[in-house]
């Protein structure tokens, strides 16, 4: 059999909703909730769960109302920070995009001339013989040092 | 040009300091509105995610969201509605992210199993069992009326779902649910 739905639902749970027991509905509602199955089942469940969510309301371990208040502070004060450091944020990258191009740049630009400067070519008798001076091995691997310890110091710096 | 650009960060970070000293509401209205509010979100919350821990957090994030709401709902009934609304849709976030990482799909997200660790808090009742085989909206559906004694339309605005449907949805899940109490109850006397 299929269970249709009654028309006296909507009103037989708004008169429990606002407090009124079955026992002390209306006359003609009160008749109508004894006869009819669906409004029962709606008796019924609806017990079940006032029950139920008195159970849980009383065993709810909701937290402080002040720790809530600061929670909710915190994360205000966090999203105005952060939007108003957004423009820092942005000149920054920027920053860091110019002048990682530059540098860049710079070495692709001076490459051959370093290349020259390090390495020495000599040509003995149809042999090319290339030689490193030590002196310039040594001051391109303080560069490269200085670089990195740049780039390391800018990292702390933004981590900071 | 960066030292303009430092000055700008700092003037809005100084309004902004001086906008979140004051929420719409102060400490004290907060405090009253939470009392009469907290337990039965958080019961709801409990119940349809079924995570007394997810609960907590959500509990939490809504009033972070209310408190942010430049003009709060001025009436207790608007303000308990609107905050199952926030709550509704922190828990549609929470699904729609479980889902995007590949785990249980939204509709057949079922309650945490009976030997997880749900603090001290009655999670595991009969009616709970049941609730569990039901697909999270039937579970809003049936706390919102039910135990919550909202209107259709009342539903309606907290589940962002026309009017018109929530008849049919709640008929279905109610009948879906006697069948499943029903079906405890006779496994119960078997047992």
């Amino acid at each position: 059999m299929k269970r249709q739905h009654c028309e006296n639902e909507a009103r037989i749970l708004e008169a429990l909703g606002q407090g009124v027991a079955a026992e002390a509905l209306e006359e003609p509602l009160r008749t109508h909730l004894a006869n009819c199955p669906s409004c029962t089942e709606i008796l019924t469940l609806y017990r079940l769960f006032q029950i139920d969510s008195q159970c849980l309301c009383a065993a709810a371990p909701v937290p402080d109302a002040g720790r809530v208040w600061w929670r909710a502070r915190l994360a205000a004060h966090r999203a105005v920070a952060s939007q108003a450091l957004r423009p820092i944020m942005i000149a920054e990258r920027f920053a860091v995009a110019i002048g990682s191009g530059a540098a860049i740049a710079l070495l692709v630009g001076t490459l051959p001339w370093l290349a020259g400067q390090i390495v020495h070519r000599k040509v003995f008798s149809d042999t090319i013989v290339y030689s490193f001076s030590l002196s310039s091995l040594i001051v391109s691997s303080a560069v490269v040092c200085l670089l990195l310890m740049a780039g390391a110091l800018y990292a702390l710096w933004t981590e900071k | 040009m960066l030292t303009r650009v430092v000055a700008l960060a700092r003037g809005q970070a100084a309004r902004g300091e001086a906008e979140d000293k004051s929420f719409a509401m102060d400490e004290e209205s907060f405090r009253t509105v939470y009392e009469h509010t907290a337990r039965p979100l958080w019961a709801y919350l409990a119940r349809v995610s079924g995570d007394a821990a997810l609960a907590d957090d959500l509990l939490q994030e809504c009033y972070c969201r209310f408190l942010t709401l430049s003009e709060p709902p001025q009436e207790d009934a608007h303000r308990k509605n609107y905050l199952f609304r926030i709550a509704t849709n922190l828990l549609r976030d929470h699904w729609r992210a479980i889902q995007r990482h590949g785990e249980t799909p939204i509709e057949t997200a079922d309650m945490p199993s009976q030997d997880r660790e749900v603090t001290n808090v009655p999670l595991r009742s009969d009616l709970d069992r049941a609730l569990a085989k039901l697909k999270p909206r039937e579970r809003q559906l049936l706390w919102l009326a039910y135990a919550e004694g909202a209107s259709h339309r009342e539903i309606a605005k907290v589940s962002g779902m026309r009017e018109a449907s929530v008849r049919p949805l709640l008929f279905r899940a109610r009948k879906k649910l006697m069948d499943l109490i029903g079906g405890t109850r006779l496994e119960n006397r078997k047992a």
